[in-house]
């Protein structure tokens, strides 16, 4: 890679990591796991970023690789073999924020991990990433249906979510 | 935009701490990741090419010596029994069958080893002394080679902390000899395998937990460790905590795992 590209890549990692590793906690729930699965995503960047930077999608297809390492990284490969498996999200709260337990962090987490990964991975890049519908299918490799239909899904099962009942905006615009 | 939803999702994902990895190791890493890249799409090209001048010596070959037609074969793959990863490659190595087996019939070279009744936890080298693998394999039981069964990757930074530690667990039946041939028998062991780089400056690392207390054996840099317990449903009663001590016996480092 030649050195201004490199430079490029430099920029983007010391600004974007941390966007990205946030993404990536609130699709694994763990911090640890999070920060692992944003640097190998950072790692795979590197060797596609030449070809990428030139499409000008550099920011999308970071998302995308986080996304799908985050979400490869908590599938079940085998019958035999669990990679982190159940691990993630193990509902404990992080003992130096012994505050967060009365903040409503741990109460979308805990909702959040009642999702199936994919419903998740829509609800966290529509509503936290703020991404479009196609940004996210794109984001997520699958149609724009595909997203509405998962994203409806998860947001009603939010609403019921007994945590998450007071939660206004859900009840009220229209998601039902 | 449900705008309470994002609030929400934004303190869940808010903490103190900045994530910012460093970026000399990340760049170190991605480099890396290319040349080998490269390296093995170089070999799968020279392979092709050679494909059709290796057939046409074969064919050359057997055209001169006529044989009886013999029934076909298949060739079984071997099995991989080891569940290997190395802990800068975890995501890609953990789930590489191919990779797996290469590194449990090439990489030889055994850095630091523990074994017992159920397997052994091992760090294998490759065979240019370049990378690491932290393996887990289990005993025969009916002449089925166990292996592991399970990995995780515990505080480990790829590129970033200094504190690696990878997890195995596997079926285990405990250190009193027993009947391997007997699927039936009753066995609610599980053996929690611990592999590690020696972070600088540490001497010692301390197991305890599960009623047990031992340190963990480290040779050239690496350690390795195994934990066993009767019955896995009784194994949170005294959770395993990892502890790493300097030179001095100052605790540097204690986690529970």
């Amino acid at each position: 890679m030649r050195p201004e590209t490199e430079q490029d890549y430099v920029e983007f990692v010391t600004h974007q990591a941390n966007a990205l590793c946030r993404t990536a906690y609130l699709l694994c729930g763990d911090w640890r796991r999070a920060e692992d699965a944003t640097q190998e995503a950072l790692i795979r960047l590197y060797r596609v970023w030449g070809r990428i930077q030139r499409k000008g999608a550099v920011g999308a297809y970071a998302r995308k690789v986080v996304v799908s390492t985050t979400l490869d990284a908590l599938r079940r490969k085998s019958s035999q073999e669990v990679v982190g498996g159940d691990d993630y999200f193990a509902h404990e709260t992080d003992p130096a924020d012994p505050l967060g337990v009365l903040e409503n962090r741990l109460v979308i987490t805990k909702a959040l991990a009642e999702l199936p990964p994919r419903q998740r991975a829509c609800v966290v890049l529509r509503y936290f990433d703020e991404l479009s519908v196609e940004e996210t299918a794109a984001a997520l490799d699958c149609r724009p249906g595909t997203v509405k239909s998962q994203t409806l899904r998860a947001l009603e099962k939010l609403r019921t979510h007994p945590a998450l009942a007071e939660l206004s905006d859900l009840a009220v615009k229209g998601l039902r | 935009m449900t705008s309470e939803l994002k609030t929400l999702l934004d303190q869940a994902a808010d903490r103190p701490a900045t994530f910012a990895p460093d970026v000399t190791d990340l760049v170190a890493a991605g480099r890396h990741r290319t040349r080998v890249r490269r390296i093995v799409i170089s070999a799968a090209a020279a392979a092709t090419a050679a494909t059709p001048v290796i057939a046409v010596v074969l064919v050359g070959h057997l055209g001169n010596t006529r044989t009886a037609p013999q029934p076909a074969t298949t060739a079984q793959p071997k099995m991989v029994t080891d569940l290997c990863a190395k802990s800068d490659d975890f995501f890609r190595t953990a789930n590489d069958d191919a990779w797996r087996q290469q590194v449990v019939s090439t990489w030889t070279d055994k850095v630091v080893e523990v074994t017992d009744a159920d397997g052994a936890m091992t760090v294998r080298r490759s065979p240019d002394g370049s990378q690491y693998a932290y393996c887990v394999a289990g005993v025969p039981m009916l002449g089925q080679p166990l292996g592991g069964f399970g990995a995780t990757l515990l505080n480990v930074g790829i590129v970033t902390r200094p504190y690696q530690i990878q997890r195995y667990w596997s079926m285990g039946c405990g250190d009193d000899p027993v009947d391997r041939d007997n699927r039936t028998m009753p066995c609610t062991g599980v053996r929690y395998s611990y592999a590690g780089r020696v972070p600088e400056g540490v001497t010692r690392i301390a197991f305890s937990g599960l009623g047990q207390q031992a340190n963990a054996t480290i040779k050239d840099g690496y350690w390795v460790h195994r934990v066993y317990t009767d019955d896995i449903r009784t194994g949170n009663v005294d959770p395993i905590y990892i502890t790493m001590y300097d030179r001095s016996g100052k605790q540097v480092f204690k986690e529970r795992y």
